[in-house]
């Protein structure tokens, strides 16, 4: 329901009902914000609008501005023009902590469980229920456990450490924490990365059930079917414009990702290849009978030129056995073949030499020295083809490895010089990318390769990697994303309990399939 | 302006410009410090404890810290001492010396790399085991005497300044090409950045560590040699000084405490500043109580005038 | 798994959280014990041997403390040698006899030590730099403050200061003391600010954005471990009967040493006050047998970096042992 037109479009939060409420019912008024950096703007006029049982969900591609909306609406930053009016109030400078006063409870991708106080110790922290002074344990584990059964986490122990969860499970019990603060206004960015769909559900349950006493959410999620199962109203932003406001029904997928890119949903991947071709195919790895650690019984085989999927729910040993791929991980039992050759991969040094090359899944900690500059990333895996037989480098040789890999990648960055901590997401995963693809290599492990990153900078890496295996290089990628596997994947593998389950071929491959293979275990006979 | 700011925020720039100021300082007013001889043994100092500052760069470029070289000085001082007055000639005796100091390194990079030892906590449990075993061979009074080649190695003097500043020149000019022009330098800086990044992209981390230590060692081996042949004896602790003054060195030149940041040539730098430093405490002879705390505090504002310009970098 | 971890592992299984972790510490303690009282039997026979042990467990037992609250919100203090020199000399110009003098002596140890503690622990947080370093420039500082106040062992211990803490008593003043300074640490541990320190060492960022003030815990952390440091002075003072400006060399490493068998963990936020007395008793317990052996004494110093070595190293060997991979 469109109420104003213009530029900066506003819209009341409306209950499903559709009861009308009037402005002093909304509790967040966003009135024509904007925010500049360094006289970098950011973010520019933008107006969102919640009242009670609003749930709003924020769409954009990474550096749309939806992260800075959100910092300045819970008092991370100041905002520069424009109004902030919380609960009446107008708030012109704000802390975090004023804004948890206010009832404005953020829960960040990022975990902030603290490994070493036990499960209820970390809901509390900070809130502590007090007893002459003292922390009342007994009353603490007792909350505790009763925010615990609400999601469905039977076996979690208030008093075990939160060191010994799952991801999956100390993302829940951040949820946990936030709804025991009782909030008006429930920030959600990206706080549901790690859940897979049953999890997610418990969580939505909750939220509806929340929303009935008026909690209003403002949501961030690249899982665009999420959105849309839980919020009743979207705002999609652009390069720090808001492109619009609507309530969701209004808005289908297809006409979303144009107004997010410009460009329609079927252009994200690319066409498919006939799979029965890619898989007569010679192979390059083959893996008989073999165990990585927790993982057992292997088998499996790579085609030249193959996208191989992994999925899965997560953590069920996705990970090891692309670990176990790149050498980080020994073969503890059975045979790993590499182009018919009986191979050991002693560390991933080997697995290079191989002509192997592995994107890990945290690429800030594990993928790149984000303090350095890009230069020094780019050419990290190929410093020995760069060297003279004492290992000095060649600059010469260097400056156009250097010039090479960035200009064949579009890396939005001032220059090579410039530190990749002031890279945006997408433009880092470029990085990771360029820096292995020097090494040419012959098989290219993927662990999520696109999580985090905006729609197009996915559609380039989607382009990349059809013509990587076009070329006859063969890609194994671990998603959690299952529209990715669908799109790319000529064959899908799916992991459960630390054993290979089920294998899908392109043809056989749709959403339903794919949840099947990853929940229900193989009939070992059958 | 801007172009003169932008060069002094290179913390590197900035300790070359600080040790001519205070050279010249003490020049102008300290009396005797303009003569060449002071100068020259000003340099002299530097040079011998210029090596264990080499190693102690590499060590914490690389994200570790070596708290063993102080007892690593006196180790190689007193088995080079001991080796020459076992008959050795001076190349065996320096050999064995050298070996002896680098598995020193290759015992702290056993630890650091197997037992996932701290590096702090395993050099200074090192140390320990050093001083402990030398007190134990020697009872407490290590052999006198080093012989000419030793003393000449160190003092000879047939290019104005001493042989042992023109060693440590040239072990410099080896390890700033080994920093900054070859890919071990690169994967020495990589390490201390960000360890897990540096193993995926396939560095032999645990042989680098190796490397490290064992280079630290070697580099600290040579300061007690040459320290040796400088006094032509030598004490149990000769090299007790120098666990602050190398790491204060490093620091002064620049290179950040954390790790992976920082020029490695600011070193020399850091080591004459560090020098000069406590000659004018010196020549102020200020008792030991105070000379304590002046370097302690030192050390502290330096760290914290750097910590502050990383923030604002 | 064989039989022996099996039953190993019931036992944990039986025991309550706090006493799980220090199953391994109490094992090797209760083997020490046993060491000790054989190389000792007199212990058992009279009880006045008690005064003398004690008196040669307490220091680096409160030492030990102090360490281990540092490793809480995961820093090392490598000044704790130098400041417990410092905090000696202080206690042994400030104290006077007669009992309020004596008690005035005693208060200005105390405060000085937490003064200390304020001094590191403000530098530590708000100059953002890590704790070796600072501490390690600190020991050269509280080395040469330590030579101001005492150029040579000397000051001036009230005779009934000395008597008192050696006197015969129903239990030995030092170990009332290291009962207070627990039961002290009971208490913060059960306040916020308990919480807190576990919390940050766990996770500085997350505890911060949780509201919690990173800075004021550290400090008062910092304040705290001085306190025991200053503990450990006041028991050493009355054993030496002067303040004594290289006395706290010895308890440095020592102290690391006796945190980590007392099962004190450098990443932060892991042990147990109580571990850090029982650590302190088996690296004492293993130097005893030393001497006992007759070794010279230039031993010890081999000594104590190996036990600092192998603590940590068998700890790293057991967790891979015990299939800690998938951890």
């Amino acid at each position: 329901m469109r109420l104003f037109g213009g530029s900066s479009r506003r819209i009341f939060a409306l209950i499903a009902e559709g009861d009308d409420r009037s402005l002093k019912d909304t509790f967040l008024q966003v009135k024509n914000v904007g925010k500049s950096f360094f006289g970098n703007r950011v973010l520019s006029n933008v107006s969102v609008e919640l009242g009670p049982g609003g749930f709003l969900a924020l769409i954009g591609e990474n550096g749309a501005g939806k992260s800075t909306l959100i910092n300045l609406i819970t008092g991370v930053y100041a905002y520069d023009e424009g109004e902030i009016w919380i609960d009446g109030k107008l708030c012109k400078t704000i802390t975090p902590a004023e804004a948890q006063k206010l009832g404005i409870y953020t829960v960040r991708q990022e975990l902030s469980i603290n490994p070493v106080l036990t499960v209820s110790q970390n809901v509390f922290l900070g809130h502590e229920i007090l007893r002459y002074g003292l922390v009342d344990k007994k009353k603490m584990d007792q909350v505790t456990r009763e925010l615990l059964d609400q999601v469905r986490l039977k076996h979690i122990d208030p008093r075990q450490d939160a060191g010994t969860l799952t991801m999956a499970e100390k993302q829940m019990l951040e949820f946990c924490k936030a709804v025991y603060q009782r909030p008006k206004l429930l920030v959600l960015d990206e706080a549901t990365s790690a859940l897979d769909d049953d999890q997610v559900r418990i969580i939505f349950d909750q939220l509806r059930e929340l929303q009935k006493e008026g909690l209003m959410v403002i949501f961030i999620s690249h899982r665009l079917h999420e959105l849309y199962e839980i919020c009743n109203i979207m705002t999609v932003l652009k390069d720090g414009q808001q492109i619009v406001t609507e309530p969701i029904q209004s808005l289908d997928e297809d006409r979303l990702i144009s107004l997010m890119t410009g460009r329609a949903i079927e252009d994200l991947f690319p066409a498919k290849r006939d799979s029965r071709k890619v898989q007569s195919a010679p192979e390059i790895v083959r893996i008989e009978n073999g165990s990585f650690g927790k993982c057992k019984n292997i088998d499996l085989t790579i085609k030249k030129g193959e996208i191989l999927g992994i999925g899965g729910l997560q953590g069920q040993g996705q990970q090891t056995v692309l670990e176990g791929l790149f050498g980080m991980r020994r073969l503890d039992k059975g045979t790993m073949f590499f182009e018919g050759e009986p191979t050991v991969l002693r560390g991933p040094s080997d697995a290079m030499e191989k002509g192997i090359a592995y994107l890990p899944a945290e690429r800030k900690t594990e993928g790149l020295f984000v303090s350095h500059p890009i230069a020094f990333n780019l050419t990290f895996a190929c410093l020995g083809s760069l060297c003279d037989a004492f290992g000095t480098i060649i600059k010469k040789k260097e400056k156009e490895e250097i010039g090479r890999a960035f200009d064949s990648f579009s890396i939005k960055a001032s220059g090579p010089g410039q530190i990749v901590s002031e890279l945006s997401g997408g433009n880092q995963q470029k990085v990771v990318l360029a820096k292995w693809l020097a090494r040419d290599p012959k098989l290219l492990l993927l662990n999520e390769p696109t999580r985090g990153i905006d729609v197009g900078t996915k559609k380039e890496i989607y382009e990349l990697m059809a013509s990587l295996a076009e070329k006859g290089v063969s890609i194994v990628m671990i998603s959690s994303d299952t529209m990715e596997l669908i799109g790319m994947c000529d064959r899908v593998i799916t992991v459960y309990e630390h054993e290979i389950n089920q294998e899908l071929l392109s043809d056989d491959l749709t959403e339903g399939s794919l949840v099947k293979a990853s929940v229900f275990r193989r009939d070992r006979d059958g | 302006m801007n172009r003169c700011r932008e060069w002094l925020k290179d913390t590197t720039n900035l300790a070359y410009l600080t040790m001519i100021i205070v050279w010249l300082i003490t020049v102008v007013t300290i009396k005797g410090f303009a003569r060449l001889g002071h100068n020259v043994s000003t340099l002299q100092t530097a040079a011998l404890m210029g090596f264990a500052v080499l190693g102690q760069a590499v060590v914490v470029i690389s994200g570790g810290i070596d708290m063993s070289v102080s007892e690593i000085i006196t180790l190689g001082s007193v088995t080079c001492a001991a080796c020459i007055k076992a008959g050795f000639s001076a190349p065996a005796a320096i050999g064995l010396t050298l070996l002896a100091c680098m598995l020193v390194g290759a015992f702290n990079a056993t630890s650091i790399v197997f037992l996932k030892v701290p590096p702090i906590i395993q050099t200074v449990a090192a140390g320990c085991i050093i001083e402990g075993t030398l007190l134990v061979l020697t009872n407490g009074t290590p052999p006198a005497g080093c012989g000419p080649v030793l003393s000449w190695m160190s003092k000879g003097k047939p290019l104005v300044v001493t042989n042992a500043f023109w060693i440590w020149m040239l072990m410099y000019a080896i390890l700033w090409w080994m920093m900054n022009r070859s890919k071990f330098g690169r994967y020495i800086y990589a390490i201390g950045t960000n360890v897990d990044t540096a193993k995926n992209s396939g560095v032999h981390v645990k042989k680098m560590n190796y490397m490290i230590y064992m280079l630290s060692g070697l580099c600290a081996g040579v300061s007690g040699i040459l320290m040796l042949g400088n006094i032509g004896s030598t004490y149990l602790t000769i090299g007790d000084p120098y666990q602050l003054y190398s790491i204060a060195s490093v620091v002064i030149g620049g290179i950040a405490i954390t790790g992976g940041k920082g020029k490695f040539s600011g070193v020399i730098a850091g080591t004459i500043l560090t020098v000069l430093i406590r000659d004018i405490l010196n020549v102020m002879s200020i008792s030991e109580a105070f000379r304590n705390i002046f370097q302690g505090f030192l050390v502290l504002t330096l760290l914290l005038a750097y910590g502050r310009e990383r923030k604002a970098g | 798994m064989d039989e022996h971890t099996r039953a190993i592992e019931s036992l944990k299984d039986r025991l309550p959280g706090q006493h799980k972790k220090l199953l391994s510490v109490y094992i090797t303690f209760a083997v020490f014990l046993v060491a000790e009282l054989i190389m000792d039997p007199l212990i058992l026979k009279s009880y006045s041997r008690m005064w003398p042990l004690s008196l040669q467990f307490a220091p680096l037992m409160l030492c030990a403390m102090s360490q281990g609250c540092i490793m809480l919100v995961g820093g090392i203090n490598l000044s704790l040698g130098a400041s417990l020199s410092l905090t000696t000399t202080i206690a042994a110009v400030t104290m006077f006899e007669g009992a309020a003098g004596t008690a005035g002596g005693i208060v200005a140890t105390l405060a000085s030590g937490m003064a200390i503690g304020l001094v590191m622990g403000t530098v530590v947080t708000f100059g953002r730099l890590p704790d070796i370093i600072v501490t390690l420039a600190f020991s050269y500082i509280w080395n040469g403050a330590a030579l101001l106040v005492l150029s040579k062992p000397g000051g001036h211990i009230p005779g009934a200061y000395s008597r008192f803490l050696q006197s015969q008593g129903i239990v030995p003043f030092a170990v009332i003391m290291i009962l207070l300074l627990l039961v002290f640490w009971k208490i913060v541990k059960n306040t916020r600010l308990g919480v807190d320190i576990y919390a940050i060492g766990g996770n500085a960022k997350a505890s911060f954005e949780s509201g919690i003030n990173v800075q004021a815990t550290k400090i008062l952390t910092y304040m705290i471990s001085g306190l025991f440091m200053a503990g450990a002075a006041l028991v050493l003072v009355g054993q030496t009967g002067c303040g004594d400006p290289t006395i706290g060399g010895a308890y440095g490493t020592r102290s690391i040493a006796a945190a980590i068998l007392g099962g004190f963990s450098f990443s932060g936020g892991i042990g147990q006050m109580k571990g850090a007395v029982l650590g302190a008793f088996i690296y004492i317990a293993i130097e005893n047998i030393l001497f006992f052996s007759g070794l010279s004494s230039f031993y010890q110093y081999i000594i104590q970096g190996a036990i600092l070595i192998a603590a940590i190293g068998l700890k790293v060997i057991s967790y891979h042992r015990g299939g800690g991979e998938g951890a």
